[in-house]
């Protein structure tokens, strides 16, 4: 009732004027009974005031003629029935029209304060809504994900609550069209849209469009334009962000296999994925040049699995036009399409077809150039700008790799040349000793004795002598053969591990339960790496583990060959300690190889060794 | 020592009628000049002389000795070896081997026991009644 009461008074539009005409009229009988009711109490010349209800309302809902027509028909019906003489109009006898005149003045008065009333109220209530209209128009645009499609619904809201048949928002100039009017919508007086209405507008609400909707429109189109951009902005940082983010993590992924010293080919395999996925390739290979112009592929991967890539090794001869020919040359990145000839680099590939460009990037180890890693792609864009730089990243890490497996290749080599060096010299001194020294002294040996007997017996004195020169002889020969064993044991180059061992374990102080499954010979550098861990281990535990019973097992079997030794005695040996196990970890690790002692305190002491035997 | 003496002069009594023949395998020349000398001291006729396996099977092959003392090292080759193949061209009357070496026994203990070799001895303690002693040994 309220809301419906408040709505007929803030209706722009004004009621039927037969309904105005009709209501005045009620009015008016209504306030002549009520006057001459009141009449009884109160004095007739001030109740002329009740007849200004009827004009403020009339005025109010029908506009100034209809109330002023009130004001003048409530003065003669007061005249009449109220002004004495009664039931008479006197205003033309009498000086009683001057009331009369004030009354019509007053009402006059009421009526215009009533039309401006209701202007004012029409008016607010008019800003209210299109301050609404503006926030929901706001609310609207600066939620939108994207503006272009917020914009319609904007116009059709808009529209409705303007009371228009259609509004539309363009972002852009639009074209003449007689049916329509276009407000250009502008920031700073450079185009930003335009707003389309109805041609046939009243000039109220076009200028009520123009100077009201119109620049609340364009403050929030800014405001929403803006926002986009910062968006579309925020969400391309937050995406190179993200990229940036996932090429570190596959650099860092490569540069620990780089530096746990993964084999180079595990690198390859692992830099020609993670550089696939980071550039978006769709095919990538790591080739290395040979001396003689060709090239050997270590390694490639492709991003689906159509068709099969030629196997890691295939060789192939360099192109003079082909991609890897200008990287040899310039020593430089590169690209090509395929029309420049980048299909060529991919020899006996099913999906050569598909492939419209490739960029290469030299990989340079120890400032020579070592190989190429080439991405190619099927899509017929160009690639980025930055493909080149971020391939180098991943090139930079294979040089890393490469350089470690050289260098500790050589390292390896060099360690495996020192200890074949030191044996070698061992054996030949022992040699030199054994053919020379003791041979010589084991013929004087012989000789003295002869001499003994030759002496005559009147000279005892002289075979006492001898005979203790002889004697003193053979314990020099006896030093002497220690000494040698100590240097090489003479019986691994002659019998083998099986009866070096056994020797080992005959003479050794604490008990030993030998078991070794070795058939024919190992490479001499293996068999002498195991006779002196084995040898090593036995002086250890009578020197030191206060064992009963020692266990050593030695197996060659498939690529190694394995020492197992254990005791128990009371453990606790720290392998660090001592130097004779330390060179034995120098000695296996110089071979390949790995020791491993564990020695809990309480429960004896194991040693695990594997020997790769290699090709000998 | 007037208990070897005696074996000496017994030995030398057998030799004057059934002389023990020998032959040496050994790559030291010094070694079996001086071994020579003091055989022949003994007793022992040292009816040849090998440095190598070739050279001691072609030796062998010629004289037949009585008893063959080898060398375990020969230089490149191998004393274990030229006891084996001597085994076997003996036929079925092998040669008795002994095996010599400045070694010590026990460092070839396992290599010894399982050569035909009927025995190993030290080179200082070559001597004429030590093979007697050995041969006596081997055949009883």
């Amino acid at each position: 009732m309220r809301a419906r009461l408040l709505s007929l008074l803030l209706r722009a539009s004004r009621p039927p004027l037969l309904w105005g005409i009709l209501t005045g009229a009620a009015c008016v009988a209504a306030e002549t009974f009520m006057s001459l009711a009141l009449a009884q109490v109160a004095p007739t010349s001030a109740l002329d005031v009740v007849y200004l209800v009827g004009v403020l309302v009339v005025a109010y809902l029908w506009g100034l003629p209809l109330g002023i027509l009130t004001a003048l028909a409530s003065g003669f019906v007061y005249d009449f029935f109220l002004v004495e003489p009664v039931n008479r109009i006197t205003v033309f006898s009498s000086w009683t029209w001057m009331p009369l005149l004030i009354f019509l003045v007053v009402g006059v008065l009421v009526s215009v304060a009533a039309v401006l009333m209701r202007a004012l109220l029409i008016e607010a209530e008019e800003r209210r809504r299109e301050a609404d209209l503006d926030a929901r128009t706001a609310r609207l645009l600066l939620r939108a994900e994207h503006l272009g499609s917020a914009l319609p619904i904007v116009a059709r809201r808009l529209a409705q609550g303007l009371g228009l048949p259609f509004l539309a928002i363009e972002l852009g100039p639009v074209g003449d069209d007689p049916r329509h009017t276009a407000l250009p919508l502008t920031e700073d007086g450079a185009g930003i849209g335009t707003l389309v209405a109805p041609a046939d507008l009243p000039t109220a609400t076009m200028r009520r469009l123009r100077e009201r909707v119109v620049p609340s429109l364009e403050a929030v189109l800014v405001a929403a334009r803006d926002r986009e951009a910062i968006s579309t902005a925020l969400a391309v940082s937050r995406d190179e962000l993200a990229r940036i983010a996932e090429e570190q993590a596959a650099l860092r992924r490569v540069a620990t296999l780089v530096a746990r010293g993964v084999s180079p080919t595990e690198i390859f395999g692992a830099v020609a994925r993670e550089m696939g996925l980071i550039v978006k390739a769709d095919l990538t290979a790591i080739e290395r040049y040979e001396p003689d112009r060709t090239v050997v592929l270590v390694s490639s991967w492709s991003a689906s699995d159509r068709g099969s890539p030629p196997p890691v090794g295939t060789r192939r001869p360099l192109r003079d036009s082909g991609l890897s020919a200008l990287v040899l040359r310039t020593g430089r990145p590169g690209r090509m399409t395929v029309e420049e000839g980048a299909a060529g680099e991919l020899d006996g590939r099913a999906e050569d077809k598909e492939i419209t460009s490739a960029v290469a990037s030299p990989i340079v180890v120890e400032a020579r150039l070592w190989g190429v890693m080439i991405a190619f792609f099927r899509a017929r864009e160009p690639q980025p700008e930055g493909v080149e730089e971020r391939m180098r990243d991943f090139t930079e890490l294979v040089a890393t790799a490469i350089s470690n497996a050289q260098a500790r290749d050589e390292l390896a080599a060099s360690r495996a040349r020192v200890v074949a060096a030191s044996d070698e010299t061992r054996h030949r001194i022992e040699r030199d000793l054994h053919d020379g020294a003791q041979q010589r002294l084991v013929s004087l040996g012989l000789q003295l004795r002869m001499a003994e007997t030759a002496v005559p017996p009147d000279l005892p004195k002289l075979k006492e002598q001898l005979s203790h020169t002889a004697e003193g002889l053979t314990l020099v020969l006896d030093d002497l053969r220690e000494l040698s064993r100590g240097i090489h044991p003479a019986i691994l180059s002659k019998g083998g591990l099986g009866p070096a061992l056994k020797m080992l374990a005959r003479r050794s102080a604490v008990p030993v339960e030998l078991n070794v499954r070795v058939d024919g010979r190992l490479p001499e550098r293996v068999e002498v790496a195991v006779y002196y861990i084995v040898s090593e281990c036995l002086t250890n535990v009578a020197k030191h583990a206060r064992a009963s019973l020692v266990c050593v097992e030695v197996e060659a079997a498939g690529d190694a060959a394995r020492v197992w030794i254990r005791d128990n005695g009371k453990g606790g040996a720290d392998p660090g300690r001592g130097s004779g196990l330390i060179g034995l970890i120098d000695r296996v690790q110089a071979l390949g190889g790995a020791i491993e002692v564990t020695s809990p305190i309480g429960h004896g002491t194991a040693l695990t060794a594997v020997i790769p035997v290699g090709d000998g | 020592m007037p208990a070897s003496c005696n074996d000496t002069d017994v030995l030398r009594c057998h030799c004057e009628y059934v002389p023990l023949r020998c032959l040496i395998v050994d790559d030291s020349d010094h070694f079996k000049e001086a071994a020579r000398l003091l055989l022949e001291a003994d007793g022992v006729a040292v009816v040849g002389s090998a440095s190598t396996i070739a050279e001691a099977l072609g030796r062998f092959g010629e004289l037949r000795p009585d008893v063959v003392l080898v060398d375990i090292d020969l230089g490149e080759e191998n004393g274990f070896d030229l006891a084996r193949r001597l085994h076997e061209a003996g036929g079925g009357e092998p040669p008795p081997v002994i095996l010599i070496s400045t070694y010590d026994e026990q460092d070839f203990a396992e290599l010894i026991a399982t050569s035909p070799a009927v025995a190993f001895l030290s080179k200082p303690f070559l001597s004429g009644r030590a093979i007697g002693e050995i041969l006596r040994g081997a055949e009883a």
